[in-house]
């Protein structure tokens, strides 16, 4: 993707682990993504990965998501997940 | 795409197999447009074969699906017929079959993977999914599964109607430990086109994606199944934003064996290239012209917003079936993209340039 063409932008810290130590190993493998050995390439990395954005009917397990800063499980209470909802999603929808 | 290196032959990566069209559910907007009663299937001798020959052209991975998978009375032996020849197994359900009995015997299949179909909470989903006490009974086979160590993920699909349940889907997300996948109705297969004013309008989807950004960076495992170029940079996982692959690595069988694009295109006739009640798999998907017409076309044939964006060659486009549902092209930009681009919302760093000329209301066009 464009913020990762180069291997010396830094990959989204929710990347599994294989994944990343994959694309670090081989940085160029994402300017070729649509083609077929890159895919089974990455695959075979992350083979429970999604696959397609728009069907939403093609997996069986994401990538965890750790939390970004500390790592920490979501520890959110119904009231603050309530909160964020109605702020970001009432408020505009 | 200009930058890739020579194709060496089409190698299959993950078949689609939609098992059956028969579903105990009546989903609003089943993208397969399934339905209750009896009808055919594959034999499953044919479906042990059309295993080996998928293996055979390089498969690694076989998505299960329906209708309903469980409603096929042979499940366990369609399931293992890919296990077996070393398919990974990922199964998209409904739920609401999984009795404790069925999720024993799936203990003896290994890698497999769920996915399991919930819509929001009782009321909302038992309406969206046709029938009182689906929600009960999706809950349990969830639990089922957990319980077994059976590797699982929700897909919710997210319309009008269901929106406001965005955060019960969190909490649930936080109280069972699994990932939530919020998906946008399909509106071009199925019944999907008889719900399009159930589609979320452009600020909540932009809403939608901001909430899950903000849950995310908490710890959430929730997300939303957006192309790249409508996620913030930090939310883009490589192998949860690639296309389909043009038919290069996917293809999809239906339940009675037209081989087709995709896993969700099976409705439309105009793409099926042939049948494996007659023809071999492995012929079709070496050989299709479709597919061959497919394959030749790269990223840099895409259109509209598609042709400036930044991420088209490892976005590809999106979704190829919705390009070419919506104007018969399948170069044509991605219509939610090009939505977005036309609504002037769309991130412009992520654009090569702005000849606003060029790109704006191709779809329109």
């Amino acid at each position: 993707m464009g913020s990762q063409k180069s291997g010396s932008v830094s990959l989204p810290p929710q990347m599994p682990d294989s994944v990343r130590s994959y694309l670090e190993k081989n940085p160029d493998v994402l300017s070729t993504l649509l083609h077929p050995e890159s895919v089974q390439a990455l695959a075979g990395v992350s083979a429970d990965a999604d696959w397609c954005v728009a069907c939403g009917a093609s997996s069986g397990r994401a990538p965890q998501r750790p939390a970004l800063d500390s790592g920490d499980p979501f520890q959110l209470t119904d009231a603050q997940i309530d909160a964020i909802a109605q702020r970001v999603i009432d408020l505009r929808g | 795409m200009a930058t890739a290196p020579p194709v060496p032959g089409p190698r299959l990566h993950t078949l689609h197999f939609n098992v059956t069209n028969t579903c105990n559910l009546g989903c609003s907007f089943c993208y397969i447009d399934a339905v209750k009663g009896k009808t055919s299937a594959i034999p499953i001798d044919r479906v042990r074969t059309l295993a080996k020959e998928a293996r055979s052209v390089g498969g690694v991975r076989v998505i299960i699906s329906g209708g309903e998978a469980f409603a096929r009375k042979d499940w366990w032996d369609t399931m293992a017929a890919f296990a077996n020849v070393g398919f990974a197994v990922s199964v998209v359900t409904n739920g609401t079959l999984l009795s404790e009995a069925t999720v024993e015997r799936l203990k003896e299949i290994k890698g497999l993977t769920f996915l399991v179909s919930l819509d929001g909470d009782a009321d909302h989903h038992d309406t969206i999914r046709g029938q009182r006490g689906a929600h009960a009974r999706t809950i349990a086979g969830i639990q089922r599964l957990r319980e077994a160590g059976i590797p699982t993920q929700l897909n919710a699909t997210i319309i009008k109607d269901n929106l406001e349940d965005v955060p019960y889907l969190t909490k649930l997300s936080r109280d069972l430990g699994l990932s939530v996948r919020f998906s946008l109705l399909n509106p071009y297969n199925g019944r999907g086109q008889d719900v399009t004013g159930q589609a979320l309008s452009v600020n909540q989807v932009l809403a939608l994606r901001d909430y899950c950004h903000e849950l995310g960076a908490l710890g959430s495992q929730v997300f939303v199944n957006l192309p790249p170029l409508l996620l913030d940079p930090q939310d883009i996982i490589p192998m949860r934003s690639p296309s389909c692959g043009w038919t290069k690595s996917y293809c999809g069988v239906t339940y009675d064996g037209n081989v087709t694009i995709c896993g969700v295109a099976g409705a439309d006739a105009t793409l099926h290239v042939g049948n494996i009640l007659k023809d071999s798999f492995a012929d079709l998907w070496l050989n299709a012209p479709l597919f061959n017409t497919l394959r030749s076309l790269t990223s840099d044939d895409l259109t509209g917003v598609c042709s400036q964006c930044t991420y088209r060659e490892e976005c590809g486009g999106a979704c190829r079936l919705s390009a070419y549902k919506g104007s018969q092209d399948f170069t044509a930009s991605y219509s939610m993209c090009q939505a977005f681009y036309d609504a002037g919302v769309v991130d412009e760093r992520f654009l090569e340039h702005t000849d606003a000329d060029a790109v704006a209301k191709v779809s329109a066009s």
